[in-house]
């Protein structure tokens, strides 16, 4: 704190701010809900890969510098990223930026294989936890990608050089890099990460659109009775599951001080992402496939928190789901009440009868090896663990609301 | 802008032919050569970025040289 840097860091929000209890001691204002790079869209670590590059040239300015560069030392808040480590500065030393290789494999590999790769890379960070290897990340991008300044000097031949230099070098490189020459290194970081580019696209971005299995009337019915549930609840924070693009989502935002929006979609969650950003709403979109939710990762499998872990939440949604669970998961329902008990103290679901066009889609082209999916069964599964306070048939579509509190 | 580019791209080329690819060792320190390598390019982008941020003013100088009267953004920087 006595460089400076703290006071004009949390003063643009870049910092989390902290309470010094004694000499040595903080205690860091808290996160409402700890999301990880891994579970981040597109745009969300693009944001913060700008961000950490924000900080180390703010911090170089006041003589300092960030000893590491992982992208867990970022979280969200109030639709934001905010820079969490005060630890990680220290005063900055002359030679290299040290964290410069752990910069590349946490962000910037990460962004050009979603940008100029597939999409379903970023999955690669739930198993590289400190970060994409840069010889990895450099096999597995375009060839295309060597005619760019951005990929080739901070990926393809800073990988080459890592294999290759070290055999050479025995201790640390004893040249000094400038602070003019540290500058240019973020100034090219910079402008690489800004370059890197994903539109986002899929069938599912388009599920309350023309796709739509509802008519019009039938989504004003549902908008209207969720809207009125939540506002009867009127909980601090809610978890959407399935949360598409985000249209209840922001309904809740409208209420809530937290919305968090899980998707398995990751063209979903950046489209929330950047409406959230824009609109200034307290959401924060996840990329979850709930299929198979965030595991305990890490040390001791202690480092990384489960789904349920962060949990429960006052409220949770969970409209348009069961069915993708049920069926296309084949996950049986009084396991999926189960689980939905160990998340919610209130729940708003929706049940999908198999008559709805979505999951006839589901059950086109293999055996109907679900007698048990029906309403019945799913009140009975649900039973077990809430008190159904309500219920309403959605127009002509044969689906139905449940509002329920866990008993 | 144009100098930046072809400046990034000729130290670029320079460099991958200085490093160009050879079988791995099983065990290595994976920091020691990225630090070396960062040395190398700050003082590759250190120069882009001294040049960049400069333009104005060699523009500037060789305006003066040949008599040329200051451009209209000269007097911006």
């Amino acid at each position: 704190m006595q460089s400076g840097l703290y006071a004009p860091l949390v003063a643009d929000g870049d910092l989390l701010p902290h309470d010094e209890m004694e000499p040595g001691t903080i205690r860091p204002e808290r996160i409402p809900m700890v999301s990880y790079p891994y579970e981040w869209c597109f745009s969300q670590l693009r944001d913060a890969a700008l961000l950490t590059l924000r900080v180390q040239r703010r911090a170089m300015a006041f003589g300092m510098s960030l000893k590491d560069a992982s992208a867990y030392n970022v979280q969200f808040r109030c639709g934001r990223p905010v820079f969490i480590d005060t630890l990680s500065f220290e005063p900055r030393r002359p030679g290299p930026w040290l964290a410069y290789r752990q910069f590349c494999e946490h962000f910037y590999a990460p962004l050009l294989l979603w940008s100029l790769g597939d999409a379903r890379l970023a999955r690669l960070g739930q198993s590289f936890l400190d970060g994409v290897p840069l010889d990895l990340a450099s096999t597995l991008l375009p060839k295309g990608s060597w005619l760019r300044a951005g990929p080739l000097l901070h990926v393809h031949l800073h990988a080459a050089a890592a294999a290759r230099l070290a055999r050479r070098t025995g201790a640390r490189p004893q040249v000094a890099a400038s602070g003019r020459g540290i500058e240019g290194l973020l100034d090219s970081l910079d402008r690489a990460v800004a370059a890197t580019r994903w539109a986002p696209d899929s069938s599912w971005t388009k599920y309350y659109g023309a796709d739509c299995s509802y008519d019009g009337d039938a989504l004003a019915q549902k908008v209207e009775a969720v809207t009125a549930w939540i506002q009867q609840v009127g909980p601090t924070a809610v978890w959407d599951l399935g949360a598409n693009t985000g249209l209840f989502s922001a309904i809740a935002a409208r209420d809530a001080a937290l919305v968090v929006a899980f998707d398995a979609d990751p063209a979903c969650v950046e489209r929330m992402y950047r409406d959230a950003r824009s609109s200034r709403l307290p959401l924060l979109p996840l990329v979850m496939d709930l299929g198979a939710p965030s595991p305990a990762i890490g040390w001791a499998n202690e480092e990384r928190m489960t789904l349920e872990q962060r949990g429960p939440s006052a409220l949770v949604l969970a409209l348009a789901l069961v069915h993708h669970l049920a069926i296309g998961n084949n996950v049986p329902l009084p396991a999926i009440a189960a689980y939905l008990a160990r998340l919610a103290r209130r729940l708003i679901i929706e049940f999908v009868p198999k008559s709805d066009s979505m999951v006839q889609q589901m059950l086109a082209g293999r055996d109907d090896v679900f007698p048990d999916y029906t309403q019945e069964q799913f009140e009975q599964a649900f039973d077990a663990h809430f008190i159904i306070d309500a219920r309403q048939t959605v127009g002509a579509s044969g689906r139905v609301l449940f509002l329920m509190t866990l008993r | 802008m144009l100098p930046t580019v072809s400046f990034g791209l000729l130290g670029a080329a320079a460099l991958m032919f200085l490093l160009s690819e050879r079988s791995a060792y099983a065990y290595i320190d994976p920091g020691m050569g990225s630090l070396a390598y960062q040395t190398a390019l700050s003082l590759l982008l250190g120069l882009g970025l001294m040049l960049r941020q400069s333009r104005h003013a060699i523009a500037r100088f060789v305006r003066r040289l040949r008599g040329l009267p200051a451009a209209p953004d000269d007097t911006q920087h």
